[in-house]
Formats: structure tokens, C-alpha cells, sequence
């Protein structure tokens, strides 16, 4: 019956239009799944990684001190607690934690290298560490206060300090554990002196740790100076990434490790550039279904007695409609299967590309882009259906 | 089936004198499977505008047609071209045939338009029954219009149907061959015990008809 259809509705009525609009279609189809594609290949590139492992990064945030801020004095560093609850209410934020400094004088020494100073201690729930150790607890009959230190810290001794003074020993982070401490908290007449012994070292966190527990009964019993807000802070948040972070930091003027964010402000880029892809891709698609919305009246209108005669003797309008819809969806599939491997072998060679600058990326498209690619076609055949339907209505007289 | 006309008056006729003496316009007429009717229409009575309201073709008209008791005008499209593949079959008087297609292939067309009721080969048995198989091959346009018209007929014969309309039928056929068409045409509706109506400008005694009406 079909081919009975065919030689009655005559389609190559304006086929220089017909062609036009796949042409258009096409390249609209190619953008947009290029740009699909691409979103895909940064975000398996950059992010990857982080999400396919499910951890949570952690950030220790700041004030970002500038000439401005410097004026206000030393509470320009300190963080509001309105501050913390907008942090807290962010969607990018799992849960914050504040690093909360004692309100005692600390003074530590060692024998081993024959010296001390004045310390301060801080203290964090134990979750925001970048350590697991059992040794993190203190309890009011414990003389020895565990501690923890940045690992810089220790690298700083070895390269740095060790060669300021003669016969310093260069100390290994086992070696340093075993070494006890002497530390003597607030002041006299009300001091203490305790042992102290470092259990740990954190690349996350730039302070002196001592468990919650310690800082709370030294604070109580040793205090000797008032209380204040935070000055740093850390966030637990599922993509360290995510462009909107950067944005809210850079907005309040706070500041974290760059290397951590930094990806936020490349995905923002990337962003913008698969944005403004997806936006000409959208637009050429739209043109081309223009195109071919006034190509099937066309079609329809120059074919308008056949069809009412093919009405008259008895044609269903689901008949017509599927013989128009075979006519038409069938080039569209085509040319969205073309973008599709064209997508593909570009995606191919990017892969290539990447392997020489040891970067390693898929050489196969992402489900999102197969699927962006059916949906396409999806999208094509609904409006396809709904133009032959308002044809084939607008025919029945 | 059941084709009841309740009281049609065609706008365009609705002024003429022709009317009063017509007993179609604005009675209440029934046309039931196996009758065969005949109308008797003098020029400008409007048999055409009869056959194509009939048909579903055109609703300028007062009063209701019916199939089967359903005001035709609430049919739905789809349901109306089910009426057309399987119940109603037509011979109209300008014909309605595909000039772009060949002679077969405009019945084949309405023979596959539904489930089949016959096998292709009926098309070449009934074209040599009138005499037209010859020209089954070739387009249209090339054929005269009394072997269209044949074509026509065999068009309305190879698909399914209860009641046939027919609106001057054998206007351009000779006599031998308007015999071998009434032949076919009673055998056809005999196998399917169908009714037809048939509209023509004068009497004839082609069919046995059970109801005679004058237009």
C-alpha cells in the first residue's frame, strides 16, 4: 500500500528545501551532542575520580585578608555565626566544622632539640581529620596530651630547620611520635605542666591539634583570655569542584586550598563553552524544524486532492499518518545516527589525542549522549506526528 | 447496515420547485441491506448532491443521515473510513480515480486499503468480465472514459461492503458492456446479500428493484 502512497503523495515536491533542513538538522544534532560529549569528557577528566570513589573533600576556609579588611582589625579573620549558618545552608555544604582555638597560653619544649616556644593549640571533631587514630583521645586522668601537626610541619624541620643550628638530628614522623613533649598550660601561679606526644599528622588541617575533650578542661581551668568566634572553619562537601562553591567564596571573600577548587572555575568555563554550544546547536535544530514543519505542508498542500480522494475512498488518518511518518522519520533517524558516529569517531580521536599527553579519556560516547541522541529523535517524531496531524486535519474538507 | 435520511433538504437546492414533487427531499427514507433501490433523477435534482451526502462527502444539508441508527456528521474520521472499507462501497458519477495510477493499480489500492476481501487475481477475472484487461497496464490518463468508468465499477466490487451507491454508473458504457457491469454488479451483491442504491437520470430494468423513488 505503501508503494501504492508513494506514487500518489509526490515528496520530491521542493527537495531543495528538504535537504536544506536535514543539512540544518544535522549540524544542530552534531552540536549538541558534541557538547554533551565534551560535558561528559570533562567531568570523567576532572571530576571522575572524587565521585566514583563517593568521598566527601573537605575544605578549610578562611577570611581572605585584603587592604580593605585589614583595617578592621584582627576580627576581619573571625567568622560571624550568621556567617557559618549561610555556609552551612549552601547546597554545596554536607556539614561544617569549626576549628575552635584554646583560650589558654601553651608553651611546648623538647629536650631532643634543645628548645621550645610558645604554641597554640586548636581542636576539631575528629570526623573533619585526615586521619584515623585511636590515640586522638584525652580524658582528665590522661598526664600525656596526644597531639597532632601538620605534616609540612615536620618537613619544615628537616629541610628547613635542621640547618640553622649544628648537631639538630633529623627527625622521621616515627621517630617524632615517640618523642614526648613538655607542655606547660596557662599561666602562673595557674599552670600545668603535662606531657604532650604527637600522634599524627594532618596534610588537611595547618594547626596543632589536641582532642575536644583536652581543649574544653583546659579552657574551664586555664583560661586566660576571652573567648571568640572562629577564624577558620571546614566544609565537607561532596564535590570540592562544584563551580557554585568557588562562586559563593569568592562572593563572601573566604579563601581554601586553590588546588582544590580550582576545577570549579575550569567547569565554569566549560560550562559556558558547552552552554553557548548547546544554545547555537538548539537554535540550528529549531530552524531546521521550521524547515521541515513547512516542508510537510508543503508536501501535504501541493498533495491535498490525492489525499482528500485517498480520504474519500476509505484511508484512515492513522494510514496516512504513518505513511507520511515513514516518509519522513526515517531521514531524520539517519541523520541523527550520522551525528551520532561522526560524535563518536571525533570522540575517538580525542581519546587518541589525550593518550600522547598521558591523559587517559574513553574512546566510546557516554550514555548521556546516547541518550541526548534519542531523545532527539524522540523529540523529532512528536512533532513530526503532531505537523502530519494538523495536515491531514487541515485536508479533510 | 441501515442508511436512514430524515428530512434532508441540500441548502443549494432548498429553493427550487423540484423539491415538492421529490419523495426523498424531506422524508423520512430508508435504505436497508439486501434492497435494491433506484432513484430516478431528472438533471439538476440533485443526484449527485444525494450520493455524496449519503457517502459522508458533504453536510450541507437540513434534516440527518444515519448509519445504523449514528447521526453520520458525529462519526469519526478513523470510524468513517472503517464505514468506507468495509460497509460502503461507491460508483461515483465524475468517477474519483488516481489519473497518476494504472487501472490496476487504482483497484488494488482499494483492495488493500482493508484486510482483502479477494485475492489480487479477482481484479484480472473482473476486468475480463467487462472487458478492460487489456488496459489494466496502463495509466489513467490514457484510457477513455468508458473504460474508466469500468474501472470504477470493478474499483467499488473488490472490496468489502453492505450497500452500494451508485450514481450513473453506466453513463459512457455501451449497452453489451453496461449488461456485463449489471451482471457483475448483481453477482457481487448477491455473494455479499448487499443492497445498493442506484441513481440514474431515467427508469431502467437492469436490477429487480424492491423500491423505486423519483428525486
Amino acid at each position: 500500500m505503501n508503494k501504492l502512497f508513494k506514487k500518489i503523495i509526490n515528496a520530491n515536491v521542493g527537495a531543495g528545501r528538504y535537504f536544506m533542513a536535514l543539512f540544518g538538522l544535522g549540524i544542530g544534532v552534531l552540536l549538541i551532542l558534541s557538547a554533551v560529549q565534551l560535558n561528559y569528557n570533562f567531568n570523567t577528566l576532572l571530576l571522575g575520580d572524587s565521585k566514583a570513589k563517593n568521598a566527601n573533600d573537605f575544605l578549610v576556609i578562611s577570611k581572605n585578608i585584603t587592604a580593605q579588611n585589614m583595617l578592621d582589625g584582627r576580627d576581619a579573620t573571625l567568622f560571624k555565626p550568621q556567617e557559618i549558618d549561610s555556609i552551612k545552608s549552601q547546597p554545596f555544604t554536607k556539614s561544617v566544622g569549626i576549628i575552635n582555638g584554646g583560650l589558654f597560653d601553651v608553651y611546648g619544649s623538647l629536650e631532643l632539640i634543645s628548645g621550645g616556644g610558645d604554641l597554640i593549640f586548636e581542636t576539631v571533631d575528629p570526623k573533619y581529620l585526615d586521619l584515623n587514630t585511636q590515640k586522638f583521645n584525652w580524658d582528665t586522668t590522661m598526664d600525656e596530651i596526644p597531639i597532632i601537626i601538620p605534616a609540612s610541619f615536620l618537613d619544615q624541620y628537616n629541610t628547613v630547620f635542621v640547618n640553622t643550628k649544628d648537631n639538630l638530628p633529623i627527625i622521621s614522623p616515627e621517630t617524632a611520635m615517640k618523642i614526648q613533649a613538655k607542655i606547660t598550660i596557662g599561666k602562673k601561679p595557674n599552670e600545668k605542666i603535662m606531657a604532650g606526644r604527637i600522634v599524627g599528622f594532618s596534610d588537611r588541617i595547618q594547626s596543632i591539634l589536641v582532642p575536644q575533650t583536652f581543649i574544653a578542661w583546659a579552657n574551664i581551668n586555664y583560661a586566660t583570655k576571652p573567648a571568640k568566634n572562629p577564624s577558620r572553619i571546614i566544609i565537607e562537601t561532596q564535590d570540592a569542584s562544584d563551580e557554585n562553591l568557588s562562586k559563593y567564596l569568592d562572593k563572601n571573600g573566604l579563601v581554601t586550598n586553590k588546588d582544590k577548587t580550582r576545577f570549579g572555575k575550569y567547569k565554569q568555563i566549560v560550562n559556558y563553552a558547552v552552554s553557548t554550544i548547546s544554545v547555537i546547536g538548539f537554535v540550528l535544530m529549531l530552524f531546521a524544524l521550521v524547515i521541515f514543519g513547512l516542508f510537510i505542508q508543503l508536501v501535504i498542500s501541493h498533495a491535498r486532492h490525492d489525499i482528500n480522494l485517498l480520504t474519500t475512498l476509505g484511508t484512515t488518518p492513522k494510514q496516512l499518518r504513518g505513511f507520511l511518518l515513514r516518509k519522513f522519520i526515517p531521514a531524520m533517524a539517519i541523520v541523527v545516527a550520522i551525528g551520532v558516529a561522526i560524535v563518536w569517531l571525533l570522540q575517538i580521536a580525542v581519546a587518541k589525542f589525550a593518550q600522547r599527553l598521558m591523559v587517559s579519556l574513553p574512546n566510546y560516547l557516554s550514555w548521556a549522549t546516547f541518550a541526548c541522541a534519542i531523545g532527539i529523535v524522540g523529540v523529532l517524531f512528536l512533532l513530526n506526528y503532531s505537523s502530519i496531524d494538523k495536515a491531514i486535519k487541515g485536508t479533510a474538507t | 447496515m441501515h442508511i436512514q435520511l430524515n428530512n434532508i433538504i441540500p441548502i443549494p437546492l432548498s429553493n427550487r420547485a423540484s423539491l415538492t414533487t421529490s419523495n426523498i427531499w424531506g422524508n423520512q427514507i430508508n435504505f436497508a441491506t439486501p434492497q435494491h433501490i433506484k432513484i430516478v433523477a431528472p438533471s439538476g435534482t440533485g443526484k449527485t448532491t444525494l450520493i455524496q451526502s449519503i457517502y459522508g462527502l458533504r453536510t450541507d444539508y437540513s434534516g440527518t443521515i444515519t448509519y445504523n441508527n449514528i447521526n453520520i456528521n458525529k462519526i469519526s474520521p478513523t470510524n468513517m473510513a472503517t464505514f468506507r472499507q468495509q460497509k460502503i462501497s461507491v460508483i461515483f458519477q465524475d468517477l474519483q480515480l488516481f489519473t497518476q495510477l494504472t487501472a490496476f493499480e487504482n483497484i488494488e489500492l482499494k483492495r488493500i486499503l482493508q484486510t482483502p476481501y479477494y485475492q489480487q487475481s479477482k481484479i484480472g477475472t473482473m476486468a475480463e468480465q467487462l472487458g478492460v484487461s487489456h488496459i489494466l497496464n496502463n495509466k489513467l490518463a490514457t484510457c477513455s472514459y468508458g473504460e474508466r468508468q469500468r474501472i470504477a465499477i470493478i474499483r467499488a466490487l473488490i472490496q468489502p461492503f453492505q450497500i452500494l451507491l451508485m450514481d450513473e454508473p453506466f453513463s459512457h458504457i455501451d449497452h453489451a458492456n453496461t449488461q456485463k457491469a449489471v451482471a457483475l454488479i448483481a453477482q457481487e451483491c448477491a455473494q455479499r446479500n448487499a443492497g445498493f442504491v442506484l441513481c440514474d437520470l431515467d427508469n431502467d430494468t437492469h436490477f429487480n428493484y424492491h423500491t423505486s423513488y423519483t428525486l
